[in-house]
């Protein structure tokens, strides 16, 4: 598809029938397809479709983490919207914990302990979920390795790199 | 003067029935849900009908709502996400048009009862969990133990992991809920303090005004909350980090 575009078509040409991000593309590549664009240079090679998807990935791919990183640390980003939240995940989970516990003291009839230990167990819980929420965590279950902003690239191939960096079972969890 | 909760009273209408002890009487919530679901209905299959390639206003609202959904499960769920797009999709609209529908004057908001946003929070809870179960298996509980932690703090770990775990359905119901029945109270008191204080009752409606437009905002934010932290569970349970 490259090559009888780039025969048929001046810069203007190109230009035209691709898209802006293509256009980004061919500055980023460097001066090698700055020669393909112009269509002058025919000798070298043009880059492989391999190579330009290749381009096309890594930019979509910082896009997303951008605007993903955007989105997830602030649901409502302002300061009424944070508090609104942790609030909620607050009462969410004393109200879990404590209906945990006192189910069980009606199960297992141990009338006060087991709501007051999962009273602060779910109080436990829910600061965990304040903490995350409110270090950018993210809002799941457990340590997510954020350092590399975790799901920033769209499954695919490349899925199994974002999950963690050092764990040995990475492979493991995709599969 | 009625009391602010007043317009929360469920009312039945027509005939009350029972069924093995439980109410199951038509309800004015029942009706606005039946009516979300017809104006959603309605608005989308109706304005696409068209089929312009330049849209219409409606059809342009129908495809932004489409797109919207669309973008939101792709970057927050990825690729793999795109089997449950109906499902997110079918929430953010029957929210959405629930909430809206609460802002005409003497519609029921069925969005401000924490039965109905509890039962859509826990079937997305219970769903998001048989898809993990499904895709990971016993791996899926791995989740409850954070890496690196020392073993003897495992028991402790595993039930407060486990613990906020069950509390996401908690926080995802009450916060709709609770946004919108405490935006409504708030407006149905200042309307009381329209009427209480006759002349001087301007103050009041200037800030019932800012506080009409602010409702509008958070009933579109929350059905954008309750849609996107959907994606970000469904995300969770894809990929397990």
């Amino acid at each position: 598809m490259v090559a009888p575009l780039r025969r048929g078509s001046g810069k203007h040409g190109i230009r035209r029938v691709r898209g802006c991000a293509e256009v980004r593309i061919a500055a980023l590549a460097g001066p090698a397809s700055a020669g393909l664009v112009r269509g002058m240079d025919d000798r070298k090679s043009p880059p492989s479709l391999e190579d330009l998807a290749d381009r096309v990935k890594r930019v979509r791919g910082g896009q997303d983490a951008a605007r993903r990183k955007d989105l997830e640390s602030g649901l409502p980003s302002s300061a009424m919207g944070l508090a609104f939240r942790v609030g909620v995940e607050l009462v969410a989970g004393v109200i879990v914990g404590a209906a945990i516990g006192y189910g069980l003291d009606q199960w297992l009839g141990t009338k006060p302990w087991m709501l007051i230990v999962f009273f602060f167990l779910g109080a436990a819980g829910g600061m965990m979920n304040v903490y995350r929420a409110a270090t950018g965590k993210g809002l799941s279950v457990g340590y997510a390795n954020t350092a590399d902003g975790d799901g920033s690239n769209e499954g695919g191939p490349k899925g199994s790199e974002h999950s963690d960096g050092g764990s040995p079972d990475g492979g493991k969890k995709e599969g | 003067m009625a009391s602010p909760v007043d317009q929360f009273q469920i009312k039945t209408i027509g005939p009350s029935l029972n069924v093995a002890g439980m109410d199951i009487s038509f309800t004015n919530s029942a009706a606005f849900m039946i009516l979300a679901t017809v104006v959603v209905g309605v608005f989308l299959t109706q304005s696409m009908s068209g089929r312009h390639l330049v849209p219409t206003r409606f059809q342009s609202m129908a495809e932004l709502s489409y797109e919207f959904i669309a973008n939101m499960v792709r970057e927050n769920v990825g690729s793999e996400g795109r089997a449950y797009f109906p499902l997110i999709f079918t929430l953010f609209m029957f929210i959405l048009a629930g909430n809206l529908l609460g802002m005409i004057p003497y519609s029921y908001t069925f969005t401000s009862q924490i039965i109905v946003t509890f039962a859509m929070a826990i079937t997305v809870f219970i769903g998001v969990t048989i898809i993990a179960l499904l895709k990971h298996g016993t791996h899926f509980f791995s989740y409850f133990l954070p890496e690196g932690a020392p073993i003897v703090l495992a028991p402790l770990l595993i039930v407060i992991e486990v613990l906020s775990y069950l509390s996401r359905p908690i926080s995802l119901s009450v916060r709709l809920f609770a946004n919108m029945m405490a935006g409504h109270t708030m407006m149905k008191v200042f309307g009381g303090f329209v009427v209480a204080l006759g002349i001087f009752g301007v103050a009041p409606l200037a800030v019932l005004v800012a506080l009409t437009a602010f409702e509008v905002l958070v009933a579109v934010l929350q059905a954008y909350v309750f849609a996107i932290l959907t994606c970000i569970y469904l995300h969770d349970a894809i990929h397990l980090h």
